[in-house]
């Protein structure tokens, strides 16, 4: 009998699945910890969900056939060849932890301001902070329904960490997660990095995550998953920049549980990978929330581009605001699929959403789904998309003024672009998106 | 400087000018009049090189080079301004970045060396106090949310900064109280000297009383149906242009 067998994972999912069966395989007989714990439920939503494919309403429009029909294996451990890794990636001022392959390197990171503890999945089960966090985020997961990739990466045993940050601070340094993704072999790695985040009562911190391959011509897939808890009163503010190769294939889960009174603001730069796949679940689970989402893609050549966004409002009194722009170009496709549901008890909810594309090219495809389900009456809700093309009376105006129409182009996407980063209250953070997105503007 | 011959422009099936003759030297100011749809706009945006419309025939040239030719930009680094008769709006981009990257897209142009934030900065506070214009506008997003008085001063700040050497005004004075009627009027003026021409078109003489011109025009369906002096320019005024078509017609 094969592992297979005994564990019953779906064959399509191919050499995806090969390290939670090595995973599993280790585990044998050692169980009843609590880290088994989220790895079981993991493992049972991920047998219970269903295979990505056409027929399934959540992939309709982005094809995994190329993904799962890759054979992809474990990448080598990261030697010490990464002394100098963060020059000239990143001149951005904040305490740095650093990931290649998955794999935190401790001797690469910052040390980390006081009240704050990134410890291993496993650590955190030691001490009675980071239990109680993985005690919550257990329950809570239970209850809520993973997508396949996060139960993936979520069943495995390694090499998953946990950030917590005590209560009552206010940390002006952002955190900076750096995962670089690296192969001198020609064949296709996997790399499935887990956090674990928690914010203790009151604190308000800012987060970035940075996504870059460090080789152009390494073949990877990252599937990374975040499980954030925002305590009450606290503030979150996450950035996220993905920017891997041309050939990479990229998909995340961040998955946010937020207390009373608390806020998470958020914003996503996509514009690496050929096939990118970014999913934000905000579930409310308290009153006075805020969750401002925020994000924009850009995608030129064949790229694929994807944002998934489900805002659970669940209790009274809770707002979200949603901005979400992208610009496609070439042959690339997009695509927004924003759900919001306002659950009955949820009066006075006020929920609004907006995405708004600029396809440059007549080959670009854009597909955007607002989906709204309400089932309170006292709300203020909205949504809007557009589709549309770059102003050619704005373009003869800079024009007329000397820039060339390549110029003129890169600068009205910057501006297009320029209202997303404009929420990025960190200046630092925002100069740091900003030379990114800069870089593939098209002159 | 700007020799236009026989010019007729399309825009689809429509023709709208039907054979303009044009002779512009430096130092000369020249305004075109007329009633509403003679044409008057499109001559404007002809010359900075609008591509929706399709010159049919003729010619026109500028320092002796074919400007029919020459791209939009081309046309702007070669010191050709159109201030516009609705300047558009870019939210996103403040003025200062936006005079940034014109004053250093015509300056690359000329060959000359690009300028420092600090220069630049100098050169925009400097331009700014001349005209009485308040230093605010350069933080705020291009032309967005500014009034029709505030967006036509910006046109000229815009002129002052670049200094081109044809400045097209079209139908700057639309939409303007006096106060900012003289703010452009004092703009306009402060750059005349006798290596720069300027066309202003205008559909009343009321410009022409700060911005005294050598020649005027009269554009009546598509066609220069009169020529003269700023005298004129006030018959226009008395006598409205009604007696142009007449003429015109009869002719």
């Amino acid at each position: 009998m094969t592992i297979t067998d005994t564990y019953r994972i779906h064959e399509d999912w191919g050499s995806l699945t090969n390290p939670l069966r090595r995973s599993l395989e280790k585990q044998n007989g050692v169980t009843g910890t609590l880290v088994d714990t989220l790895h079981k439920l993991a493992f049972t939503q991920f047998q219970n969900t269903q295979l990505p494919g056409k027929k399934n309403e959540d992939w309709k429009y982005t094809s995994m056939r190329e993904l799962l029909n890759t054979q992809f294996s474990e990448p080598v451990f990261p030697g010490n060849g990464y002394i100098d890794l963060r020059s000239g990636i990143t001149e951005l001022d904040a305490a740095c932890i650093v990931f290649v392959n998955g794999h935190l390197l401790l001797q690469l990171s910052d040390e980390l301001p006081a009240g704050v503890k990134l410890i291993t999945i496993q650590e955190a089960m030691k001490e009675k902070s980071t239990l109680r966090l993985l005690e919550h985020m257990i329950a809570r997961l239970g209850s809520s329904m993973m997508t396949p990739f996060e139960a993936l990466t979520t069943s495995m045993t390694t090499p998953g960490v946990c950030l917590s940050i005590e209560s009552d601070l206010q940390l002006s340094r952002p955190l900076h997660f750096l995962h670089f993704t690296d192969s001198d072999s020609a064949s296709p790695i996997y790399t499935y990095p887990y956090k674990l985040i928690g914010i203790g009562r009151n604190t308000s911190v800012d987060i970035v995550e940075s996504f870059v391959s460090l080789n152009n011509e390494t073949v990877s897939f990252t599937n990374s998953v975040n499980h954030i808890m925002v305590e009450s009163g606290a503030h979150l503010r996450h950035h996220r920049l993905q920017d891997e190769n041309a050939q990479s294939f990229h998909i995340n889960m961040t998955r946010v549980y937020q207390e009373k009174d608390s806020a998470y603001s958020s914003i996503a730069v996509e514009l690496g990978s050929k096939l990118m796949r970014n999913n934000i679940e905000v579930l409310h689970c308290g009153t006075g929330i805020t969750s401002n989402l925020n994000g924009l893609f850009m995608a030129e050549d064949r790229q694929h581009t994807d944002t998934q966004t489900f805002i659970d409002h669940a209790q009274p009194r809770c707002e979200s605001h949603e901005l979400y722009k992208g610009i496609l170009d070439g042959y690339a496709r997009g695509v927004f699929n924003g759900k919001i549901i306002v659950r009955p008890d949820a009066q006075k909810t006020n929920a609004f959403q907006q995405n708004n594309t600029l396809v440059l090219s007549r080959n670009a495809i854009m597909d955007s789904k607002p989906q709204l389900e309400i089932f309170a009456d006292d709300v203020k809700c909205s949504h809007g998309a557009t589709i549309g093309q770059l102003d050619e009376n704005a373009v003869f105006y800079l024009r007329s003024r000397g820039l060339n129409r390549n110029e003129a182009s890169a600068l009205l996407q910057q501006a297009f672009v320029g209202e997303v980063l404009d929420k990025c209250t960190n200046e630092a953070v925002r100069n740091y998106l900003n030379q990114h997105v800069e870089a593939h503007h098209h002159e | 400087m700007l020799s236009i011959h026989q010019l007729k422009v399309s825009i689809g099936e429509k023709e709208i000018l039907k054979g303009i003759d044009l002779d512009i030297k430096a130092g000369e100011v020249h305004a075109i009049m007329g009633p509403n749809g003679s044409g008057k706009s499109t001559l404007a945006q002809v010359i900075a090189g609008r591509e929706e419309y399709e010159v049919t025939s003729g010619s026109m040239t500028y320092d002796g080079y074919n400007l029919l030719e020459m791209e939009i930009d081309e046309r702007a680094r070669a010191g050709i301004f159109l201030a516009f008769q609705y300047p558009v709006e870019i939210p996103g981009v403040t003025t200062a970045h936006f005079l940034k990257s014109t004053i250093n897209a015509i300056r690359k142009g000329r060959g000359q060396e690009e300028l420092t934030a600090v220069e630049l900065l100098k050169l925009m506070r400097a331009k700014i106090q001349s005209l009485g214009i308040d230093e605010a506008f350069l933080k705020r997003a291009l032309n967005e949310g500014f009034s029709g008085g505030e967006k036509k001063k910006n046109e000229i700040l815009q002129m002052a900064v670049l200094e081109p050497r044809l400045c097209i005004l079209d139908e700057t004075d639309s939409g303007l109280d006096i106060d900012a009627l003289r703010i452009v009027a004092d703009g306009v003026n402060a750059l005349r000297n006798k290596d720069r021409a300027f066309v202003v078109v205008t559909h009343y003489q009321r410009l022409l009383n700060y911005i005294i011109p050598d020649y005027v025009h009269v554009l009546y369906d598509g066609r220069i149906v009169q020529s003269g002096g700023k005298e004129l320019a006030l018959k226009l005024e008395e006598q409205g242009y009604d007696w142009v078509k007449e003429t015109a017609e009869t002719a």
